[in-house]
């Protein structure tokens, strides 16, 4: 079993006859007593997304899953390709299927895609990955406290706040779970 | 229409107040043929706020609001004839009670075989923003013929709103003094409260009684009142009494009938809203002091009320909020230093206070019945 305190973005988990993938985490509330998550969740068995919230407690069945590494080749649109590493086999997920993955991945990357029964349902990626800005208005120099933040968009598309004292062109540390700057890195 | 509700009384009275509450506003709202059953597990806790029940009864029905409600003691539900065990349309499960698995198994049956069911989380009230995105999420069971949705009461327009009755009781008022004050908080030391009401009172050659309730504030009010009135000599001006916990009707018509309280948690808070009277709220305590959270976010919806009186209102909201905060950061989980409380406030301004008072009260009851969302919500899903 598994509990809705354990879900994360790429989770398969089984509520009653339902098989749903969450695709997004959007926050935890906290009452007296007990706290309750709000996901985006895709219904794999009909293939709808909805909104939903549980309690943390709740308990789900674990779905048994393939998980293959395979490589992000490139995308059109909203399709991704991906290339089996072992079997070279071409495997197409649409974009509503990945979460926020396409924020953080780029082409010849190697990722764990999900499988269940047989089709790809979600990327697992790691929790942090180096990108670079490729905008951001210029940095102030001398503030190094991080705590004044500025908008900037990455080489993946994505837009993201970063500290005043960051640079165009420089590299980052991003963690994927929540989409948040964690630190300038030297590449 | 069958509606069940599951109540777990946790760890005061505070969860069966409110369902008892929710029971009473649901059949003044509900069609004629709403059947109403509640599942509690305290039936001790129930008694202190209804004396009609039988604390040793495994079923009873009791009258409520002009109908009847039939209560079920949850560990006794196995012993039910089927009748009394037909599954319900709706299951109300009040603040993360689980309903049993005797009764929800035969629930699930039912779903599964005849028309669509539905299970309600009825959550805790608050007036946080997430109140409204939370609110009618549906928190998918996967279970044939099953809705499940997340039910947030709150002060905001798309929320829950909140549990009371139209029905008010006449009020009450007992003594002769001048000021009619109650105390019924969490643990709290009350040495401001009464330092400063020794002052106000003696400034306006006035007198006042003070109903120090039974519970969690008891002993804390007592002995600061013990402690000031060493420390200053006789106060003839204040009336103590140590005031035995009474049922919710009782409290319900003190409220109404007094001028200033002191209140806690949910029930005693939307009860002193709805009486329009100048009130202090302690929020229940939570970790890292996260009931100051809470206790902003009440006062975020509440502000607009005092801006319609002009610089004199922003002005008092402004003094109001600080005590607000001050009370509830003096707190058993914090060891910070909190700034003194100055209660005075709520007594200067008494007048603007309830008229403010009375305008939100009359908003909030024309607009945010939690009953009536409840069961619109209900019959929008076709039940």
């Amino acid at each position: 079993m598994i509990t809705a305190s354990e879900l994360k973005v790429g989770t398969v988990f089984k509520a009653g006859t339902e098989v749903l993938v969450v695709q997004k985490l959007e926050g935890t509330k906290t009452g007296r007593n007990m706290s309750v998550t709000k996901l985006r969740v895709k219904n794999l068995l009909t293939g709808t997304t909805a909104e939903a919230g549980y309690r943390l407690s709740d308990s789900f069945e674990e779905i048994e899953l393939d998980i293959k590494k395979m490589n992000f080749q490139y995308n059109t649109g909203d399709t991704f390709h991906f290339m089996d590493n072992d079997s070279y086999e071409q495997f197409e997920i649409e974009r509503e299927d990945l979460g926020d993955a396409p924020n953080f991945i780029w082409e010849g990357m190697d990722v764990e895609i999900v499988f269940y029964e047989g089709k790809p349902v979600s990327v697992k990626l790691p929790i942090l990955v180096d990108r670079q800005v490729v905008y951001c208005e210029p940095g102030i120099k001398g503030d190094t406290s991080g705590r004044a933040m500025k908008p900037a968009k990455l080489d993946t598309g994505y837009e993201i706040m970063i500290p005043l004292f960051c640079e165009n062109g420089e590299w980052i540390r991003v963690d994927t779970r929540d989409g948040t700057y964690k630190e300038r890195v030297k590449k | 229409m069958t509606i069940d509700v599951v109540c777990h009384v946790v760890d005061n009275y505070g969860d069966i107040a409110v369902v008892w509450r929710l029971a009473q506003a649901l059949l003044e709202d509900g069609p004629e043929d709403l059947s109403l059953r509640l599942l509690v597990d305290d039936w001790v806790s129930f008694r202190a706020l209804n004396p009609l029940v039988d604390p040793e009864a495994a079923v009873q029905t009791l009258p409520c609001a002009g109908r009847t409600v039939t209560a079920l003691r949850v560990s006794a539900l196995d012993q039910l004839d089927n009748e009394r065990r037909q599954a319900a349309d709706v299951l109300v499960e009040a603040f993360g009670a689980p309903t049993p698995v005797v009764w929800l198994e035969p629930f699930l049956a039912a779903a599964a075989e005849g028309r669509r069911r539905t299970i309600l989380h009825l959550e805790y009230l608050t007036a946080e923003t997430w109140s409204e995105s939370y609110h009618r999420l549906p928190s998918p069971l996967g279970r044939p013929g099953v809705d499940r949705f997340f039910f947030v009461p709150g002060f905001r327009a798309a929320a829950g709103g909140l549990v009371f009755t139209d029905y008010q009781p006449a009020p009450l008022r007992p003594g002769e003094e001048d000021w009619l004050m109650t105390l019924f908080s969490y643990e709290h030391d009350f040495t401001s409260f009464w330092e400063d009401l020794a002052e106000f009172l003696e400034e306006r050659k006035q007198s006042a009684r003070v109903l120090v309730f039974g519970g969690r504030s008891r002993a804390g009010a007592l002995a600061s009142w013990e402690r000031v009135r060493a420390h200053r000599g006789p106060l003839p001006s204040i009336t103590v009494v140590d005031q035995p916990f009474v049922d919710q009707e009782t409290y319900t018509a003190l409220v109404r009938g007094g001028d200033f309280h002191v209140v806690r948690g949910e029930e005693s808070l939307v009860q002193a809203i709805l009486a329009g009277h100048p009130f202090l709220w302690q929020a229940y305590l939570q970790p890292e002091g996260h009931q100051r959270v809470k206790v902003q976010a009440l006062l975020e919806v509440w502000k607009p009320w005092f801006e319609k009186e002009g610089p004199q209102g922003v002005l008092v909201y402004e003094k109001v909020a600080r005590e607000f905060d001050a009370f509830n950061e003096r707190n058993a989980n914090s060891d910070a230093d909190p700034p003194r409380e100055r209660y005075k406030v709520f007594w200067e301004y008494h007048d603007l206070l309830t008229r403010i008072g009375h305008a939100w009260a009359s908003e909030l009851r024309k607009s945010s019945k939690l009953s009536r969302k409840m069961l619109d919500f209900l019959k929008s899903s076709r039940i």
